[in-house]
């Protein structure tokens, strides 16, 4: 009897020793930076895994911060594929895709001043891109339902749905004028025109597949560019389009699989394709024969570059490199001739990077 | 006194004619056999009852024909009969429990890490489901994605879900679309038993990942129904009913089946926690219909089971939770499959024997999806999946000393109408694979007694593997697998064995990982997985009723060429050969019973350090951190009671830290969780009538945890139970 209540009592002794196996490393909650002129890092997460988080990089200190917005509201989550953010009189306007939100941080501080929720009706509108006219109006594309949402950035409500094409994408302002890629998840090859005055689709423009970028150029034009087949089958182009007109003046090719452009001045975009981050001449319509920086020369485990931002005051590319997609990637830091300046750690899969002036 | 002399001389005459008395016993279990017939020299017949025969008037050249029910004839003179007064008779071989006795203490004696999962009182009046049961009672690690309905993988050792074979009634379970398979679909009720082995080898089959062997079979010698029903707090409700029987029973041949009927339906709307507050789980509604049928029919040394089942179900499926958002696809899924299993076993005796199995699987899987979330820009929403196989084992021994396994297994797999989002990039619709297995194995017994060693096994196997695949730039990959092994036995009065195995091996990519696999590149084509893994364990059991039973096994398992998903864009993701991981750790269990097997307490413990191996460059942070998902500890307790007509039990589940990204970040991950299911149930038997009512508690302390990120575990889940069974 006393053998048999031994062996019971290592059991139930072995139980409450789990309480001490389960003691593990403690999350460190980290510094609330302050913030003055910096980098924003965006950082998508993992799919489906509600791990989006932001880093700041301080240009002065030369210090990245990580997780500044779950440190600065209390441990809260930025939420599920943090897609792209729209600076704002001070304030960052983050489309939030998977939590159907478009969640507004103080830039000073980080702290969250809202959101805009995009859940109502049960739908799963998923937030792609966002543009603002002035502090009533703002218009986000929702690549869920295939529409554009417009907003009241102040009051964060709602306040009309415009049906466009399929898997909307990059959306860019111009002219009185709303431009839409119609992405199609890759099927897709039209670009939807809205009149911001009546918010209402008044004409579709036949381009490349898939577009998914779009900018508004110095000139008051729209530049378009269709990221086609990323397995190259077909090469990716930019459309340039009279915003007046809403014809297409001008296409130039860019590669495989050419994404996120971004204008560095009034001639010139910088992109990237598979092959690395590329410069156009838009007055010549010539794109570097060489990449600035080579696509495996930033991340030479997947050859992959995810993200670019330009710094114009300090003459700065700034490249994201997801590393192999599934762990923290890292900011490279070049020079426009593709001389190696520096590099600071963030989060997991950096798909946008914003200068804060 | 003299009266007294002639008494004591009566007893003492008549018990030294009682020195010629006969008994008869189980070859197998050594247990007596009371009912047989005996007929003596072909003249008359003696039945006895009491397993004894008193041969006090039969003359000694008199030759004995011995006949019971289950077992093979014998003839013997009387004389051959006196001299050890014990006569063994052998088991008829068609008899599968002799057999399945057979391959269970083979299994325990091979390399590799055993585990055999009660099927006890609780299993059977209780709500457990087979992949609980495994939970608890294994070391096998159980991917949920919360609910009753939600899907349920298993998986060991750090390796992933496809390294698990899983076998039903001898058949491959495990598809060629994902090489997977849904423990929810299966049914406690029409399970006999459930047995694992983790590592070694078994009947032409190397899985590092492991074995998970389910046999069916609840066939009774009498008419019995079984009745349950059960409703939840999570508005799920399910009734079963179940028949078996015995129509025919001679000496030599015998028909049993047994049918099942298992229905569940309900909103499923089980509440769970995220981020400070409690909600209620929306569009995870189910309704399943499970008919089973299993006949057994056995004549002579021949024996012929057949198990067939179709599955009817239709389940809502729920998407994520995350911040702002719970994800509502609206969409269904909608399974119609047919599962037919045939086994014939033939012997000519326990040591050589040889096992055919016949198996088909069909399936029509739709995705009933409204908002196109899965099935975007396709019209076509479904496919079927066609899975044919046969098996043919051969056992043989020479000796007793020199035994052999060898066989040929075959298997064909169709997937037509394959839907899915990216099809207009993709259109592949149709894959098709033939997959032709040859093996052999044998194991050496070497007698050193001398030594004080009960016996040593040298085991060797060996199998090759060819498979023929279309519709995917054809491909036709082979896989040579070999292993060799030994035990060693002391000799001592109680169960030892020390175990030692190591082997190569691999897997073939399946259906859904060749149709992703040039998605971002049109020229890229997997290649199989490898493996090379070595183990060592030991075994003790003390008592002859398992009262003590304690394996710890400690395995290393190298993995090259391994498939990882990369993602290309946003949710588009493409799988890739180049991994490589070194799984390494141990695994513990141990049980005892107590209080004549009345109390039962046992505890799994499994420790895992599966690392990346592969360093892509100078600033890849995941070189030798652990994979994503896999917890470095788990450890399962139970305790569960018997007494008298009281039956319950309770049960702790422990999952460390589980990594969600390749670097180990900690700010994404899982958090430890400790959850603790219980049941309580009660007999009562009136006349031939039983009735149990019974409740079991799902997560008893409302823990907060995940098992795959975004998909929150239910909280409390109580479940009340009534089963009636009529004897």
């Amino acid at each position: 009897m006393k053998n048999k209540l031994y062996k019971l009592s290592w059991f139930f002794i072995f139980i409450l020793s789990l309480n001490f196996i389960g003691c593990d490393d403690e999350k460190d909650p980290g510094e609330i930076p302050f913030v003055k002129r910096g980098v924003i890092v965006v950082n998508e997460g993992l799919w489906q895994q509600n791990n989006s988080s932001l880093t700041y990089y301080d240009l002065q200190e030369q210090k990245a911060y990580q997780n500044v917005y779950s440190t600065a509201n209390n441990g809260a989550a930025l939420g599920e594929t943090a897609n792209s953010i729209f600076i704002y009189e001070n304030k960052g306007y983050i489309a939030v895709t998977g939590s159907n939100k478009i969640e507004i941080i103080n830039l000073e501080d980080f702290r969250s001043l809202g959101k805009v929720d995009l859940s109502y009706g049960g739908k799963n509108r998923e937030p792609r891109h966002i543009v603002i006219l002035n502090p009533f109006v703002g218009y986000a594309t929702c690549l869920g339902t295939n529409t554009v949402v417009k907003f009241n950035p102040s009051t964060k409500q709602t306040i009309k749905e415009i049906l466009v094409g399929d898997k909307p994408e990059g959306i860019a302002y111009a002219k009185g004028k709303l431009f839409v890629c119609n992405s199609g998840y890759g099927m897709g090859n039209t670009v939807s025109v809205i009149d911001a005055n009546k918010d209402s689709v008044i004409s579709s423009i036949k381009v490349r597949y898939n577009p998914q970028y779009v900018l508004a150029t110095a000139d008051e034009n729209i530049l378009v560019l269709s990221s086609a087949d990323f397995r190259g089958t077909i090469p990716g182009a930019f459309f340039k389009i009279n915003s007046q007109t809403l014809a297409i003046t001008d296409s130039i090719e860019a590669g495989v699989y050419p994404i996120k452009p971004i204008a560095i001045n009034s001639d010139e975009i910088l992109f990237i394709n598979l092959n690395g981050v590329y410069k156009l001449k838009l007055s010549t319509k010539i794109v570097s024969k060489e990449p600035i920086v080579s696509a495996f020369r930033a991340n030479p485990i997947f050859g992959a570059i995810y993200s670019i931002a330009f710094d114009s005051k300090e003459n700065k590319l700034y490249v994201g490199n997801p590393k192999d997609f599934v762990q923290n990637g890292e900011i490279l830091i070049y020079s426009l001739q593709g001389d190696s300046l520096g590099v600071f750690n963030c989060g997991i899969n950096p798909g946008t990077i914003a200068i804060k002036n | 006194m003299k009266k007294i002399f002639a008494i004591c001389v009566f007893f003492f005459v008549s018990e030294s004619f009682s020195q010629n008395e006969i008994k008869f016993f189980s070859s197998i279990d050594s247990l007596s056999i009371n009912d047989v017939s005996i007929s003596i020299d072909n003249s008359f017949q003696i039945i006895v009852k009491d397993g004894k025969f008193k041969a006090d008037n039969t003359s000694l050249n008199s030759i004995l024909s011995i006949k019971s029910s289950g077992y093979k004839d014998t003839i013997i003179s009387l004389k051959e009969a006196l001299i050890s007064k014990n006569i063994y008779l052998q088991p008829l071989v068609y008899q599968l429990p002799e057999i399945k006795k057979i391959q269970k203490k083979e299994a325990i004696e091979k390399p590799g890490f055993y585990e055999k999962i009660p099927l006890d009182l609780q299993a059977k009046y209780s709500t457990y489901s087979i992949s609980d049961l495994l939970k608890i009672h294994s070391t096998f690690e159980v991917k949920d994605y919360g609910g009753s309905s939600s899907l349920k993988t298993l998986s060991a050792r750090g390796m992933s879900s496809e390294n698990t074979l899983i076998l039903f009634n001898e058949a491959r379970l495990n598809n060629f679309y994902n090489s997977s398979f849904d423990f929810s679909k299966l049914s406690t009720l029409s399970v006999k038993t459930i047995e694992t082995q983790k590592g070694g080898y078994s009947d032409g089959y190397f899985t590092p990942g492991g074995i998970i062997k389910i046999n069916t079979g609840n066939f009774t010698d009498s008419f019995d129904l079984f009745f349950k029903t059960s409703f939840d707090n999570n508005n799920v409700a399910s009734s079963a009913i179940r028949i078996s029987d015995k129509l025919i029973e001679a000496y030599d041949y015998s028909l049993k089946y047994s049918m099942l009927v298992d229905i569940s339906y309900g909103k499923n709307n089980f509440e769970y926690f995220f981020e400070g507050k409690r909600k209620r789980r929306q569009g995870s509604d189910l309704k399943k219909k499970l008919f089973v049928a299993d006949i057994l029919w056995t004549i002579d040394n021949l024996s012929i089971k057949y198990y067939g089942s179709y599955n009817n179900y239709n389940i809502s499926i729920p998407g994520y939770v995350v911040s702002n958002f719970e994800l509502q696809t609206g969409a269904r899924d909608i399974n119609r499959s047919f599962l037919n299993i045939i086994n014939i076993n033939f012997g000519i005796d326990l040591q050589n024997y040889v096992i055919l199995t016949l198996n088909s699987s069909n399936s029509t899987l739709l995705i009933d999806d409204p908002n196109n979330y899965f099935n975007y820009q396709n019209n076509q929403k479904k496919s079927y999946l066609d899975d044919y196989g046969v098996s043919l084992k051969f056992h043989n021994a020479i000796r007793g000393f020199l035994e052999f396994d060898y066989g040929f297994m075959t298997n064909y797999a169709a997937l037509k109408n394959k839907n899915d989002f990216l099809f207009a990039i993709n259109p592949r619709r149709y894959f098709e694979k033939l997959e032709r297995t040859f093996y052999l194995s044998n194991n050496l017994k070497i007698d050193l007694s001398k030594l004080y060693i009960k016996e040593v096994k040298i085991f060797s196997s060996l199998s090759y593997t060819h498979g023929k695949e279309k519709g995917i730039e054809s491909q036709n990959p082979d896989l040579l697998s070999r292993g060799i092994g030994a035990t060693i036995q002391p000799d001592l009065n109680f169960d030892l064995l020390f175990k030692f195995y190591k082997a190569k091996s691999g897997r073939f990519p399946n259906f859904y990982e060749r149709y992703y696999q040039n998605i971002n590149s049109s020229s890229y084509i997997l290649k199989p997985e490898k493996y090379d893994w070595t183990e060592a364990g030991i075994f003790l059991n003390f008592g002859d009723a398992n009262i003590f039973e304690f394996a710890a096994n400690y395995f290393s398992i190298f993995s090259k060429d391994k498939i990882v998903w990369i993602p290309v864009r946003f949710t588009i993701q493409s799988p890739r050969n180049f991994a490589k991981v070194l799984s390494r750790g141990a695994e513990v269990s141990a049980s005892q019973s107590i209080f004549e097997n009345s109390l039962k307490l046992g505890l799994k413990y499994s420790f895992i350090k599966a690392l990346n191996k592969l360093k892509l460059a100078a600033n890849d942070n995941s070189y030798n951190k652990q994979i994503p998902y896999i917890p470095r500890h788990k450890i399962s307790a139970f305790f569960s009671l018997n007494y008298r007509s009281f039956f319950g039990g309770i049960s702790f589940l422990f999952n460390s830290r589980r990594y969600l990204t390749r670097d180990n970040d900690i700010f994404s991950s899982l958090d430890p969780f400790l959850a603790t299911d219980c049941s309580f149930g009660y007999e009562y038997i009136f006349k031939s009538i039983k009735l149990i009512p019974s409740i079991n508690a799902y997560n008893l302390f409302d823990s907060k945890y995940e098992i795959i990120k975004s998909y929150p575990m239910p909280l409390r889940t109580i479940i009340i139970n009534l089963t009636m069974e009529v004897l």
